[in-house]
């Protein structure tokens, strides 16, 4: 563990060879292309595209359409902002399933914060060879979306049937129920084995579990997102833009904080 | 601001018990979905007569 005296000094060994600033150019590239190939999903704003074009088709003496409302923006942000807040502390089912995905996002970002450290604290490996131990997590989540993704609907189509046609929310819930159990037996394996310094693709096989359950837990929420756009969409956003700078910024920020604390 | 918190458990309980730790709580926090599945239906109802 002397990998981690060092970072709680306030010093890294081994320095890593990515600083803060080449990820954040990394991620405002990908970010760009995201963008670029999105595809517009936001209904009102297809709706109002739509109605734009019949509004042209047809000429404007007989139009039945009345002219497009204008929209404030500070009302479309109110918006987003008020209702799906609202709707977390209204609706308990809401609230209860976003404590766990608290925690779910707790737990996930330990682990992507430290297996670097914790790969190199343990093993004779650089740090970008470190980088690699993430492809456990990677193939995982690869089994996860092959196997979940292809079964996800079928599931809700049989549950469906089985209450006579009639679609509940919690009907997308059972591939979490999977998920989570495969996460917290991977985080066993993976720790136990690191611990005991292990043939290193013991733990690599360890993330492998953890990687098929996290994904299978996260596809979930996307899916309740489908069913209830309004409440998830807006927290979706926020946790993935903010456990994504959270990362980038993680290093220097332990440092930083370690250093006042001391 | 979780990933903080990362170091110190380790750095306390070591790799083992850090995970299993968080393994456990991982359980215990299944709990709810598995809460919200089996009785999604009576809580909404619950929810609805109150």
């Amino acid at each position: 563990m002397d990998l981690l005296d060092d970072v709680d000094n306030g010093m890294t060994s081994s320095p890593c060879p990515f600083p803060t600033e080449t990820n954040t150019v990394k991620s405002g590239f990908i970010m760009f292309w995201v963008f670029l190939f999105l595809r517009e999903t936001h209904a009102p704003t297809l709706l109002r595209k739509e109605a734009a074009k019949i509004r042209d088709a047809i000429p404007e003496s007989q139009s039945p359409l009345e002219p497009p409302a204008r929209i404030v923006a500070t009302k479309v942000l109110m918006l987003a902002l008020v209702r799906p807040i609202r709707i977390l502390f209204i609706s308990p089912v809401i609230f209860l399933l976003y404590l766990y995905g608290l925690y779910f996002n707790f737990w996930s970002n330990v682990l992507f914060t430290t297996i670097g450290l914790v790969f190199q604290s343990s093993y004779d490996v650089s740090t970008p060879q470190t980088g690699l131990t993430y492809l456990g997590l990677g193939v995982g989540g690869l089994f996860s979306v092959a196997i979940f993704g292809h079964s996800s609907n079928w599931i809700i189509q049989h549950l469906k049937a089985r209450s006579n046609g009639d679609s509940k929310a919690h009907f997308r819930l059972p591939p979490l129920l999977v998920g989570f159990h495969f996460a917290s037996v991977g985080l066993i394996w993976y720790g136990w084995s690191i611990q005991r310094v292990a043939y290193w693709p013991i733990p690599v096989c360890g993330l492998l579990i953890i990687g098929f359950g996290m994904l299978t837990c996260q596809v979930d929420p996307c899916h309740i997102a489908i069913e209830r756009p309004e409440t998830d969409m807006l927290s979706l956003l926020f946790r993935s833009t903010l456990s994504t700078h959270l990362l980038v910024t993680q290093p220097q920020l332990q440092q930083q904080m370690l250093l006042h604390v001391r | 601001m979780a990933g903080l918190a990362g170091i110190p458990l380790y750095r306390g309980i070591g790799y083992g018990w850090g995970n299993t730790l968080m393994a456990l709580l991982n359980i215990v926090c299944g709990l709810i979905p598995i809460t919200l599945y089996l009785r999604g239906d009576a809580l909404q109802e619950l929810i609805q007569r109150s």
